[in-house]
């Protein structure tokens, strides 16, 4: 009897936890700018441009691609940037918070990348407002 | 219709190695049906391969071992467990390994964390822990929780409350001329903040409709509508959601508990149709005879249909069709918007139904 209720409830527990830490997780992300593992599906566009210079050259589109496993296919038409009113030099598209694009390059260069020293310049616009910018290493 | 039909408690047969059956399992079997839609269209899309540790969320899960080997381990466990559910063989225990795994390859990488990917991970692991009496509610909690905080992160973001979102990013999709004509027939705007609004109030309450019983249906009819709407404007599954949500919607159908009587006999479309479901019917959902009378019949227990109405169960709890049609939505090309479509028609048909059903007292049945 014992063993069928633990059968019942166990699981049933699990589950609880799962969805009281969804809800503390998103309290959580609220309190700052990114937002992991909340429930923001496709809230956020961020046009953006990216620059890395490392080693004494400027990395290719597919090398910073791999570099921090980022999709830099372009999407964005002149004649779209236009009617945007975006920066011109800006080709790729970021879906989640800008936050999260830069935690994703900063975290990169501190650790697997850290040895070279790599200077990394991001322009971006978010959700087409002002076009911002953003550097590593940090001034 | 289907959405507000009796869940009854369900006799037990052995479990079959017939991946289109899904009965005679721990599980409901629209939960097992869902579990396997989701499993397909993973193997369908190559999701399966899951990913290496990258920039992990929890630092020892990229030292378990070599990247490469991390990632080869990951595969092979998610697909023995694939197979072993669609094989009905501890189908509990698989619904967690494969969510578990798929959670856990996004902890240990954080550009693959995406929202679809988390909830396909939690609805699989859901469906695991659920049984005949649970499933519906762990769903329905997690519809809920899904929902109130897409809403809410909208609802508190300046972005969308004016429109500037909606505005940059129907703009850098195909359809943007189109919108923009629309857009310019109104002052600067004013049909982002229009649509922006729209799609918070619609998140926000798809999250009530879960908490009471009584607009489950309601709920399931939005949610379908309000995705396939958008998979059929954008040409996007946004990934795994399409799939993921309407799948999960199939856990808070009633169910037939036993499989229900199909006859049918004589000629005309419904029976020609009908006549194809049966050899369709691979996993023996039904339990077919041929009648004298010229016509289709739908038999479950006292309910008993006959022609469209029918027909539209024949097709509703026939898991080879379900899963057919999953698979081909999954492959990418030629353009598969037309999975959005059937979607919306059968969406469109069972609100017509439960509408009917609602204003009829005579037709109503249990929800």
């Amino acid at each position: 009897m014992r063993l069928r209720a633990s059968r019942f409830w166990i699981p049933i527990g699990i589950a609880g936890v799962l969805l009281l830490a969804q809800v503390g997780i998103n309290i959580w992300q609220h309190t700052g700018k990114a937002r992991y593992f909340a429930w923001a599906p496709n809230d956020y566009l961020v046009t953006f441009d990216l620059h890395v210079d490392s080693g004494g050259r400027a990395l290719t589109v597919a090398e910073m691609e791999h570099r921090y496993r980022l999709d830099l296919s372009s999407r964005l038409s002149e004649e779209t940037k236009a009617r945007l009113g975006l920066d011109r030099s800006e080709h790729y598209v970021f879906e989640d918070a800008p936050k999260e694009l830069e935690d994703r390059i900063r975290r990169y260069e501190e650790t697997e990348g850290k040895k070279e020293g790599a200077r990394v310049t991001l322009s971006y616009q978010f959700d087409g407002a002002k076009e911002q910018t953003w550097q590593w290493p940090r001034s | 219709m289907a959405v507000a039909e009796v869940i009854a408690e369900a006799r037990r047969p052995a479990a079959s190695l017939n991946p289109f059956r899904v009965r005679g399992t721990a599980l409901p079997p629209n939960a097992l049906l869902a579990a396997k839609i989701v499993t397909v269209v993973f193997l369908v899309t190559g999701g399966w391969r899951l990913t290496s540790p990258f920039l992990p969320f929890v630092g020892f899960l990229g030292e378990l071992a070599s990247p490469r080997t991390t990632q080869d381990v990951a595969q092979a466990v998610w697909l023995i467990a694939a197979a072993c559910l669609l094989l009905n063989r501890f189908v509990r225990p698989s619904c967690l390994v494969l969510g578990g795994t798929l959670l856990l390859a996004q902890l240990w990488s954080q550009p693959y964390r995406t929202n679809n990917l988390t909830f396909t991970a939690l609805l699989l692991l859901m469906i695991g822990l659920s049984d005949r009496r649970t499933a519906t509610t762990l769903i329905r909690a997690q519809f809920v929780v899904l929902y109130f905080w897409a809403g809410t992160n909208k609802l508190l973001d300046l972005h969308w409350r004016n429109g500037d979102f909606f505005e940059s990013w129907v703009g850098i999709h195909a359809y943007a001329p189109a919108y923009r004509h629309l857009a310019n027939l109104l002052p600067s705007m004013v049909l982002s903040t229009i649509a922006s609004w729209a799609v918070i109030c619609t998140e926000l309450f798809i999250s009530v409709t879960f908490v009471f019983r009584r607009l489950v249906p309601v709920g399931i009819l939005l949610v379908i509508a309000y995705h396939s709407s958008l998979f059929l404007v954008t040409g996007t599954t946004f990934t795994m959601f399409w799939f993921s949500l309407t799948a999960a919607c199939i856990v808070l159908i009633g169910w037939p508990a036993e499989p229900p009587v199909a006859r049918y006999g004589g000629e005309g479309w419904t029976v020609r149709i009908a006549r194809l479901l049966h050899r369709l019917d691979l996993g023996g959902a039904f339990a077919w005879e041929r009648g004298s009378d010229s016509g289709v019949e739908y038999t479950n227990g006292e309910q008993r249909l006959s022609g469209r109405e029918a027909l539209a169960r024949l097709m509703l709890y026939n898991p080879t069709l379900l899963l057919v049609l999953y698979g081909l939505a999954a492959i990418q090309e030629p353009a598969r918007r037309w999975a959005a479509l059937v979607a919306l028609a059968a969406d469109a048909y069972a609100a017509v139904v439960l509408v009917r059903s609602r204003l009829s007292p005579r037709e109503r049945v249990p929800a």
